[in-house]
């Protein structure tokens, strides 16, 4: 008689079933801890150039406001969806048509124009804890602090409790998230043409 | 011998087909995470660089308005009749004075005399002058070269569109029509023969005039260049098309759709030449001095000009700022009392008390032209900006400089994944189903260079920097330093600034297709009746540029009704509302509370909406 060769023995099947469980768990368990980790490490990239550009605003003499927005601004890529405004709904075209194919990309551009002159609010996830889907829970937020000492201008972007939005191996391994902190200093060049 | 674990030979291959799976999204997640990092690299190299690039500019506009500023203070004071170096080498007792006689073969030769040693003077002053205008040309360019070494040793690679602009700019400045056209610019300014130097410092600076190998320029700065076109539209047309096709603002609108900003752009006219007669009028205004990193100087022969530097206390407060230079220098207004020996009839003229020709009306000084002014005068909203900085201005720093550093690039993202073509890679295979249509578009739309946004996703930053000076007075207050209108040395400090608080103007050498879009694509447009002719009235390089930045189907979406209608609907579309109910709960209507236009210009309300205003460019 001939050997089907996938079927396997009666008392044997469950204990496949176990293996291929375990294993698919420890290695999908390996694999989410590790895109949690360049998650982590992409944050911090844009965590340091965000803090970098916050502080190149403060040092050609911008308030705190302005500073914290252009750091804001230049941390999107690693603060979760677009809350405010939906792409569907005010201020924003809702014709992504077949028509004429419009980029996102293109029109996130735009709308963060408009936010730096004051014309239009926006807000990502990430920046006060506001998800974009009502069934997932966010609670990271991005702070920008600013300091001086001698000619030097500092600013620390952080965002606090920074993880993958409301996933178990978030909750597994990081709790609530962690911190990514950016800090940057530069020259104050305002003080040749700005009052101390 | 079996162990448990062992599996038989059919059963290999279920872990290893997870892995390969675990591997391949570890693989892409590794991919992004070297892509972000190099776009994060590239990004701080290119802002790093412009900082450096703009402050090194400013500094050589600093050094050359210095220069400039001491060469006035030399024809101002005593240094060329008396200096052992520098001067004629008399001494200022009987320099340019006359022996009145009664014997008018003595007086006449005395005359000629002094008049032999005014002229000297004056050539003597001219020469400096001369210089100056040397400077005006030479300085900027030494100062846009050396900017572009600071910029390259921050990692910024030549740049072509920078460099063709370059190029371009030296073939006009060998143009006879253009730069070599006396009515246009006087060819010999002030003793200097200008032009074959200028484009000669430029070609030193591009390093070579084939484009393909011209590797000179890594950064690039706006240029108001003689001939430079500016268009109006004759008879005017309603909107002023013209004015809007020229803001790159409007196109990114069109672009994205973003229907609240294109408003007034929806409901008008596009039937027949909707866009009008664009008419060019070129750009006349001969600076004196290059059109890179302009200085803004012009000159002037007037004695006024330094009686008021002079009575001001302008020219003592320049004089002192060099310790000692006082005790050596005599300004030439003490020495000479603004009275000729000689009247316009040629006898002695009597209430000339020192003899002496006056030289002060036949000097030329570099002084500063209008572009320099006041924040008050120059439209700059002070009120608007101690908003949006940290404190107000310092006494005196409060002026729009003539002599701005901007620069400005675009560097391309060199991605790993764009490098390889990955996504254009997956061009096609998505089949009919609805997931492979999205991933056709997606892929599509990756690899097309139709639409600008996608295919130029360069890094791009800018910087403005300049010098701060300022003088003082004899009312012991700080003024601007150009208040004394002569330029003097009183320039001591380099500083970046907002870019959005003072703007150069002219064209940004580093974008070509939008260069070639303005200065060839809409004046091609102005002649023709159909927007489709413009290929044929246009050099079929420049065409096909404009088309691929996508600029044309741009405009062509403008006039696409359906797509307007589209647009019109949306913000007439209702944004809020609520059905109205009677005591009885029946449903009796709706009522519309606002419209999408309505909520165009939405801040929040809210605690995390903050202040509101704030300039286009944050740094």
């Amino acid at each position: 008689m001939p050997v089907i060769p996938r079927r396997v023995r009666r008392h044997e099947r469950g204990a496949a079933m176990v293996e291929a469980l375990l294993s698919m768990f420890v290695i999908f368990l390996v694999l989410f801890g590790m895109l949690q980790v360049f998650y982590f490490f992409t944050g911090q990239l844009f965590t340091d150039y965000a803090s970098i550009r916050g502080a190149r605003s403060r040092a050609v003499g911008f308030r705190d406001y302005l500073t914290d927005r252009e750091l804001r601004v230049n941390a999107i890529g690693a603060s979760g969806l677009l809350v405010e405004p939906q792409l569907n709904s005010s201020g924003v075209s809702d014709s992504f048509s077949d028509r004429y194919p419009t980029s996102q990309v293109s029109t996130e551009m735009l709308l963060i124009s408009r936010y730096m002159v004051g014309a239009r609010w926006i807000e990502y996830e990430y920046w006060f804890g506001r998800s974009a889907d009502q069934n997932r829970q966010v609670n990271t937020t991005l702070n920008c602090g600013i300091s001086s000492s001698m000619n030097m201008v500092n600013v620390t972007g952080t965002f606090n409790n920074y993880a993958f939005p409301d996933t178990s191996t978030k909750r597994l391994f990081f709790g609530d998230g962690i911190n990514l902190t950016g800090t940057a200093s530069l020259s104050d060049q305002a003080q040749v043409y700005l009052e101390d | 011998m079996k162990t448990p674990f062992r599996r038989k030979r059919h059963e290999r291959g279920q872990v290893l087909l997870l892995a390969v799976v675990a591997i391949v999204i570890l693989t892409a997640a590794i991919l992004v995470f070297f892509d972000v990092q190099r776009i994060m690299r590239g990004k701080i190299k290119v802002m790093s660089g412009i900082d450096a690039a703009a402050l090194t500019g400013a500094s050589w506009q600093k050094n050359s308005l210095n220069l400039i500023g001491e060469l006035n203070l030399v024809k101002a004071c005593d240094v060329l009749v008396s200096d052992s170096i520098y001067g004629i080498g008399r001494t200022n007792d009987n320099f340019m004075q006359i022996t009145p006689s009664s014997d008018p073969a003595v007086l006449a030769a005395s005359i000629a005399a002094a008049r032999r040693e005014l002229a000297q003077l004056k050539t003597a002053a001219d020469m400096l002058t001369e210089m100056q205008v040397r400077i005006a040309f030479v300085g900027p360019l030494i100062g846009f070269g050396a900017a572009q070494q600071a910029a390259k040793n921050n990692g910024i690679p030549h740049n072509e569109d920078c460099n063709r602009f370059m190029i371009d700019l030296y073939n006009n400045i060998n143009d006879m029509d253009i730069y070599g056209n006396e009515d246009l610019a006087p060819q010999n300014y002030y003793g200097y023969e200008w032009r074959l130097p200028y484009a000669a410092m430029i070609q030193e600076i591009v390093g070579s005039l084939d484009p393909n190998s011209a590797t000179g320029v890594a950064v690039g700065t706006s240029v108001e260049y003689i001939g430079m076109p500016r268009l109006y539209t004759d008879p005017p047309t309603r909107p002023n098309f013209v004015a809007y096709l020229q803001m790159e603002t409007v196109l990114d609108a069109i672009a994205a759709n973003d229907w609240c900003l294109l408003q007034a752009l929806l409901d008008a006219d596009y039937s027949g030449k909707w866009w009008g007669n664009i008419k060019i009028n070129p750009n006349k205004k001969f600076l004196g001095g290059s059109e890179i990193l302009p200085l803004h100087t012009t000159y002037t022969t007037d004695q006024q000009v330094y009686d008021f530097a002079d009575q001001a206390g302008y020219l003592d407060d320049a004089i002192q700022r060099k310790e000692g230079r006082a005790d050596q220098i005599v300004k030439l207004g003490t020495l000479y009392n603004s009275q000729d020996p000689v009247t316009a009839g040629g006898s002695v003229n009597g209430s000339d008390t020192d003899m002496k020709f006056n030289p002060l009306p036949s000097i030329t000084w570099a002084v500063f032209d209008d572009n320099w002014s006041s924040y008050d005068n120059s439209n700059i909203s002070k009120d608007d900006w101690s908003q949006y900085l940290r404190s107000s201005f310092r006494e005196g720093a409060d002026y729009y400089s003539g002599a701005l550093s901007y620069f400005s690039v675009r560097v391309p993202n060199k991605t790993l994944s764009s490098r390889y073509n990955l996504f254009s890679g997956f061009k096609g295979i998505g089949g009919s189903s609805s997931i492979g249509r999205t991933i056709n578009t997606f892929a599509n739309s990756a690899d097309s260079s139709k639409l600008i946004w996608l295919a130029n996703r360069n890094i791009r930053f800018n910087a403005t920097a300049k010098a701060y000076g300022s003088l003082k007075a004899t009312d012991g207050k700080v003024h601007f330093p150009f208040a004394a209108r002569v330029v003097l040395p009183v320039f001591d400090k380099v500083a970046l600034i907002p870019v959005a608080l003072e703007r150069s103007y002219g064209l940004s050498m580093e974008d070509r297709a939008w260069i070639i879009y303005l200065t060839k694509y809409l004046p091609a447009l102005g002649t023709v009746d159909n927007i489709d002719d413009v290929k044929n009235a246009m050099d079929p390089e420049h065409y096909k540029l404009i088309e691929d930045a996508g600029y044309i189907s741009l405009i062509k979406r403008l006039t696409d009704s359906v797509w307007r209608a589209q647009g019109i609907a949306w913000l007439n579309a209702e944004a809020t509302g609520r059905d109205l109910y009677d005591s009885m709960g029946n449903y009796i209507g709706h009522e519309t509370l606002s419209l999408n236009r309505d909520h165009c210009l939405d801040w929040s309300s809210g605690g995390s909406g903050g202040y509101r205003t704030g300039p286009g460019e944050l740094h």
